[in-house]
């Protein structure tokens, strides 16, 4: 190669070459840009107001969990699907997945990038920001819960988010129109949640919905820090599942 | 011998080919969509450090052919290499080394154009950063963006989208430039600017090109290969290309004095194909169309100059003009069907 021998060359990194530089990308199109703004102001909004309010009518004992159920778990569903739903059926619709295709990258490199922003973006800001601030309101107002369930319950929903960004991602290769990649998850999230009024045991706590709730427990601490493990852990063989499905299926994509 | 024949044995053929290593390599290439054969068997040798110009109409299968090379897309059958690395199984190697623009480059619209270069470079150089800025800087300049380095890629006309996708494309000193229609969507100042900058690169790179503009071809290719509803019609450098029409070549004589004995003459030589007499200020000028070139180049000129009714004012090999051996090689392989 005709390259300058000042540079120092990228090695090939077999099925992770490219993560690097998509997730560098990644990073700066959410904390780089006025998005990050946008998306603390919204989630602090959503999440700290409805905190404020379980307060506000705590007059006696604990206050609602509802900023971590509805705030974080459902919510934080929604806004990750919305804010996810468009990353691989965008980058194919507008031709920069074929651009950064002709490059050294290689194709997981490119869905991970997507994962990974996804949770270095959204996530940290409606879990490890919210979360924290969530943590020192409660401890303000003399309400402190146990920082390892409080950990706990926070990793719950870590997990029931990065459930539907990796869903969103795998849907986004499967089709060519954002439709169905927006439609699905969605159907999830309200299927969940209606369903899980009807079921019960493990079947209610599979559900997305379920997890969310499960997380919830969690937060108070008890029995079911078990379940919230072992829902938990379910969870996490389907996001690998999901996302080794979305590589072989955009591994096959042609441009 | 057609052009169509001549396409697959041209690479023993052409002792110009035969010293350079081949860039790229294809051997019976073929891709098909639900059924439907987009290439249809293809048999290319792209020369190292030629300015190879891949022509065909609209849909003749260009773009698919890159695509193939760049791994974008699947062969459904037959082989290929580039740097001889096999495009099945050493895409990402083969993209190491190589700069492509897209038909419609598309960038990132939040993305300035520097940002643009500095995202591409990243894919091939960890650093020093200076020295990636400093390459950036100079991409922005080959192209003649600098002034507008720092605007949002979603800004740009379309022509200095062409221009910034040029850059990136050379933003990692590649070895092999593939350009899919890179004077296509440009006004002709664009269009110059663009060829210069090819014929810039074309020192430290080889440059694969598709096009269907043959002004340009013919203004900088050294080599073609013209590409027709997935099947190769012809692959040869553009002089013979141009001065061997349809498989045969033709001469071009002017003469002084009466030429009816010379006429009969090489009419009945078995290498004449066609010949044909115009008057041009009162001097009869022969146009020879010959089956074979090597008895021809031997014989013809002696044939003539031996009649001493005539004196031989001109004599050269007739260059034909790209867009008349395009169509003709493009509508005889239509009608050969």
């Amino acid at each position: 190669m005709a390259a300058d021998l000042a540079f120092q060359s990228v090695r090939d990194r077999g099925w992770l070459s490219g993560l690097g530089t998509l997730l560098r990308k990644e990073i700066h199109g959410f904390w780089g840009t006025r998005t990050c703004w946008v998306q603390l102001g919204a989630w602090t909004f959503l999440i700290q107001g409805l905190l404020l309010n379980a307060l506000a009518r705590a007059h006696h004992g604990a206050p609602g969990t509802e900023f971590i159920s509805v705030g974080m778990g459902t919510f934080g569903a929604l806004g990750m699907i919305v804010i996810t739903h468009n990353a691989i059926v965008g980058e194919r619709q507008s031709g920069t997945a074929a651009w950064i295709m002709s490059k050294p990258v290689s194709r997981s490199a490119f869905i991970l990038a997507k994962f990974l922003g996804a949770l270095t973006g959204t996530l940290t800001v409606v879990v490890a920001v919210e979360g924290t601030a969530a943590y020192a309101a409660l401890t303000a107002a003399g309400h402190s819960p146990a920082a390892l369930t409080y950990l706990r319950a926070m990793a719950a929903v870590a997990i029931y988010l990065l459930f539907f960004a990796a869903l969103s991602l795998c849907l986004g290769t499967l089709f060519t129109s954002r439709g169905p990649v927006l439609a699905i998850p969605l159907l999830a999230v309200l299927a969940g949640q209606l369903l899980h009024l009807n079921l019960a045991g493990i079947g209610a706590a599979l559900l997305p919905a379920g997890h969310s709730a499960v997380s919830v427990s969690a937060s108070s601490g008890g029995p079911a820090a078990t379940a919230v493990l072992a829902v938990s852990a379910i969870y996490v063989v389907l996001i690998i599942g999901l996302l080794l499905g979305a590589i072989v299926r955009f591994t096959r994509e042609e441009f | 011998m057609s052009f169509a024949g001549r396409a697959k044995g041209w690479h023993a053929m052409n002792p110009r080919l035969g010293q350079a290593p081949a860039v790229i390599s294809t051997q019976g290439l073929v891709k098909s969509y639900r059924g439907v054969q987009a290439l249809k068997g293809i048999d290319l040798t792209v020369p190292e450090h030629s300015i190879f110009g891949f022509l065909g109409p609209n849909g003749a299968g260009k773009t698919t052919a890159i695509k193939l090379l760049l791994g974008l897309a699947r062969p459904t059958g037959g082989s290929a290499t580039v740097f001889g690395l096999d495009i099945a199984g050493r895409s990402r190697a083969i993209r190491r080394r190589v700069g492509y623009l897209a038909q419609d480059p598309r960038f990132y619209d939040r993305m300035t154009a520097r940002q643009a270069l500095r995202f591409s470079a990243r894919f091939f150089y960890t650093g020093p950063k200076a020295a990636i800025e400093r390459r950036v800087a100079e991409a922005l300049e080959l192209v003649g963006l600098s002034d507008r380095a720092d605007r949002p890629t979603k800004g740009l006309s379309g022509g200095e989208r062409q221009r910034l996708g040029i850059a990136q494309a050379q933003i990692n000193h590649p070895d092999l430039l593939i350009l899919d229609e890179p004077a296509a969507a440009l006004d002709p100042m664009g269009r110059r600017d663009v060829l210069q900058v090819m014929m810039r690169l074309r020192e430290h790179t080889t440059i694969f090109y598709s096009t269907h503009i043959l002004d340009d071809v013919q203004r900088v290719s050294d080599t073609v290969a013209i590409l027709n509803k997935g099947t190769l019609v012809a692959q040869a450098p553009i002089d013979e290309l141009l001065s061997t029409r349809g498989g045969s070549a033709a001469y071009s004589l002017a003469l002084r004095g009466d030429s009816n004995q010379v006429r009969r003459r090489l009419e009945e030589q078995p290498w004449v194909s066609a010949l044909s007499v115009t008057q041009a200020n009162g001097s009869p000028h022969l146009q020879v169309a010959v089956r074979d070139q090597a008895a021809a180049e031997k014989h013809l000129l002696r044939l003539v100059m031996a009649d001493p009714g005539v004196t031989v004012l001109e004599f050269g090999r007739t260059r034909h003009n790209l867009e008349d051996v395009f169509v003709g090689l493009v509508e005889g392989a239509e009608h050969g069907r």
